[in-house]
């Protein structure tokens, strides 16, 4: 294999890990404040479809960027109502959340399938960087969303390790009344972080119909919010960590679109069964983690899908 | 209070519905729908004849099946997200034995069966051990299994399973001696396994100990060790028997009226986790919300025939399930308590 098709490779990772990324950092927010939202897979939907229609409605990629962010944000604010104010149970709030981004997706979706985004997100090389031999086309020769996905990195490990806020967010994860009482607003915590992270998951929904796959199809995500889910697991709730795991699954879902033209083995193999790879490759990983976790006790946010009350403080 | 306690949960459950049409019938005229045609077509086309309402128990079978196997684990608090999978390896188990061996009648349809029950078994397996063993979040592992039995099936019915000489991915017929004996001119006997495997789990959990330490592990980790309840044991037998129970809405579905292995329908799997959550993982109940699900779903049938968009159905479903939620939640949080206290519902 020579160095050119390695570097695509490589930088065709990049893309579609970028989703997983975005997504999962929204996620890991939202969990760190002490809420689980399994519906990731149905905000993405809706973001998806979201950024096709406004794209193609106003002719703009960015409308079709932020109203997915809103669209996500929308959707977040009703899982947020539902699990923190009404206090339902996480798990079964989330899995409606997965119905409903689901139905409405492919109920209001029916005219744009197959419609191609007009002008959808192009590579912008950054100056220098992109100049790198190796890394440099692999990292820095990509489109906005994906830089704004390593931003994003480190802006979030910055606000939950390095400012007050941040701290008070973490600790609602894990002892919500000691935030209560310490003077913060543990329900404006919660709300806030869930329409952060859920407007991430629209936003990682909307990368995949205008930045990745340029066209609206049924159930697109194809399982994308699951494994950014498992993802925040594997990271063990640490944004840095996010990266490599993000990467490695892009790196696999790359492997699967392209494994009719590199050959080899991978001819032989049924592309079905190639598609399983990302899903065993995610139980795989979440066995070897959770070997490790069960060792050293680190995990979950110690609040994690418990909703919180103040009369039984 | 004026409501005795039981009727709590009930009558939360139709104000909710009646909240959802009501929003659905807002939401029907801002897309510019015509709201008393549609839900003139569900209601007619879902209960309106004997025909109308076999055809909604048609849809009702496998989300009841899906549904009681979701009761079994979520009663013991293990969230197993994996009754698609476990369904669709259910189907593949099934048809293992129906397209490789023939044998008469009886023992075709029990070897069958058992083969579909014993591979749904397997698939609920997996992520109770990874739970018990290496603590793996069954969430998660249980979810991504369905992908991988849906692929594993796919893989099949476009390879060496296909029909020889058709385009279509359907495996070849079973043999009659394989096929479930059918009821009326679309249901199959399945109709009637399910309430028999609802009694008896409603009997397990009533009477038997093995499923009052099932509640006490659904209750609290805490209270099952110092009753020396072992929660890994519960787990993984829970497990095998909702993945068990979860393979038969796969096996009544190729061994029913298609009579073949084809692409099951996706969904049925997760409609069974949110009717078993709206049921309080009741298994009686779970068989009236199978029911009611069976009715919207043909309802959207009956949609498409009167030339409206069947996809309507799924947004009046989506606002039901959202109020539903909300009004159980609230319903089982202000209903008058017992004398000694409860724990909140799951």
């Amino acid at each position: 294999m020579n160095t050119t098709i390695l570097i695509n490779i490589l930088a065709g990772s990049v893309v579609a890990a970028t989703p997983l990324l975005i997504a999962a950092l929204g996620e890991l927010v939202v969990e760190r404040s002490g809420v689980l939202n399994l519906g990731i897979e149905g905000i993405m939907l809706i973001g998806a479809l979201t950024a096709v229609a406004a794209t193609l409605a106003t002719g703009t990629v960015i409308v079709g960027v932020f109203s997915a962010i809103a669209a996500g944000a929308l959707l977040g604010l009703l899982f947020s109502l539902l699990t923190v104010t009404i206090r339902a149970d996480h798990v079964v709030a989330g899995l409606t959340l997965v119905l409903l981004g689901d139905g409405i997706s492919s109920f209001s979706g029916h005219g744009l399938v197959a419609k191609e985004v007009p002008q959808s997100l192009h590579a912008v090389p950054i100056p220098v960087l992109s100049d790198v031999p190796f890394l440099g086309p692999i990292f820095f020769d990509q489109n906005l969303l994906v830089y704004f996905s390593y931003i994003m990195v480190a802006a979030i490990w910055y606000f939950l390790y390095r400012t007050r806020p941040g701290l008070a967010l973490r600790a609602a994860g894990e002892n919500p009344s000691a935030v209560d009482v310490a003077g913060w607003n543990v329900f404006r915590i919660r709300h806030l972080a869930v329409i952060f992270g859920a407007s991430m998951a629209g936003l990682a929904g909307a990368f995949l119909s205008i930045a990745y796959l340029n066209s609206w199809a049924e159930g697109m995500t194809a399982g994308r919010g699951w494994v950014a889910l498992a993802l925040v697991i594997f990271a063990g709730w640490h944004p840095v960590k996010l990266l490599g795991g993000a990467f490695l699954f892009g790196f696999a879902y790359i492997l699967i679109a392209e494994s009719q033209v590199l050959g080899g083995i991978f001819y032989y193999v049924s592309t079905y069964i190639m598609q399983m790879f990302p899903y065993l490759m995610a139980i795989a990983m979440l066995a070897a983690i959770g070997r490790r976790a069960m060792r050293r006790r680190i995990g979950a946010p110690a609040a994690l899908a418990l909703p919180y009350a103040r009369e039984e403080r | 209070m004026i409501l005795p306690r039981w009727l709590w949960a009930p009558c939360a459950f139709l104000l909710s519905v009646l909240l959802g049409l009501a929003t659905s019938s807002i939401l029907l005229l801002v897309v510019h729908q015509p709201v008393l045609q549609t839900y003139n077509a569900i209601f007619y086309g879902a209960l309106g004849s004997w025909d109308a309402l076999q055809s909604s128990l048609v849809f009702a079978e496998p989300i009841a099946f899906t549904g009681l196997a979701a009761a079994v684990a979520f009663r013991a608090r293990v969230w197993n997200i994996g009754g698609e999978g476990q369904m669709v390896m259910g189907a593949f188990g099934a048809g293992l034995i129906a397209l490789n061996t023939s044998m008469p009648y009886p023992f075709m349809l029990a070897a069958v069966v058992v083969c579909g029950v014993i591979w749904g078994a397997i698939w609920g397996f997996i992520p109770a051990a990874l739970k018990v063993w290496l603590g793996v979040n069954e969430v998660l592992s249980s979810l991504m299994l369905n992908y991988v039995a849906i692929f594993w099936l796919d893989s099949l019915l476009y390879g060496p399973w296909r029909q020889p000489g058709g385009g279509w991915p359907f495996s070849a017929y079973f043999p009659d001696a394989a096929r479930l004996p059918a009821i009326g001119s679309e249901l199959d006997v399945g109709v009637v396994i399910a309430p028999v495997i609802a009694l008896g789990l409603g009997a397990l959990f009533r009477f038997t100990c093995w499923g009052f330490e099932i509640s006490v592990v659904g209750n609290s980790h805490q209270a099952a060790r110092y009753a020396s309840i072992s929660v890994s044991r519960i787990t993984i037998m829970v497990m095998l028997l909702s993945g068990g129970i979860a393979a038969m809405a796969g096996i009544q579905q190729v061994c029913g009226s298609a009579g073949r292995l084809y692409v099951l329908v996706p969904g049925y799997g997760y409609l069974g986790i949110l009717v078993s959550w709206l049921a309080g993982h009741n298994p009686l109940a779970v068989l009236l919300m199978a029911v009611f699900y069976g009715i919207l779903l043909q309802g959207g049938t009956a949609l498409q025939i009167a030339q409206i968009d069947p996809a309507l159905v799924r947004i009046i479903q989506a606002a039901i399930i959202l109020f539903a939620l909300a009004g159980l939640t609230l319903a089982s949080r202000y209903r008058p308590r017992p004398r000694s206290s409860t724990v909140d519902r799951a």
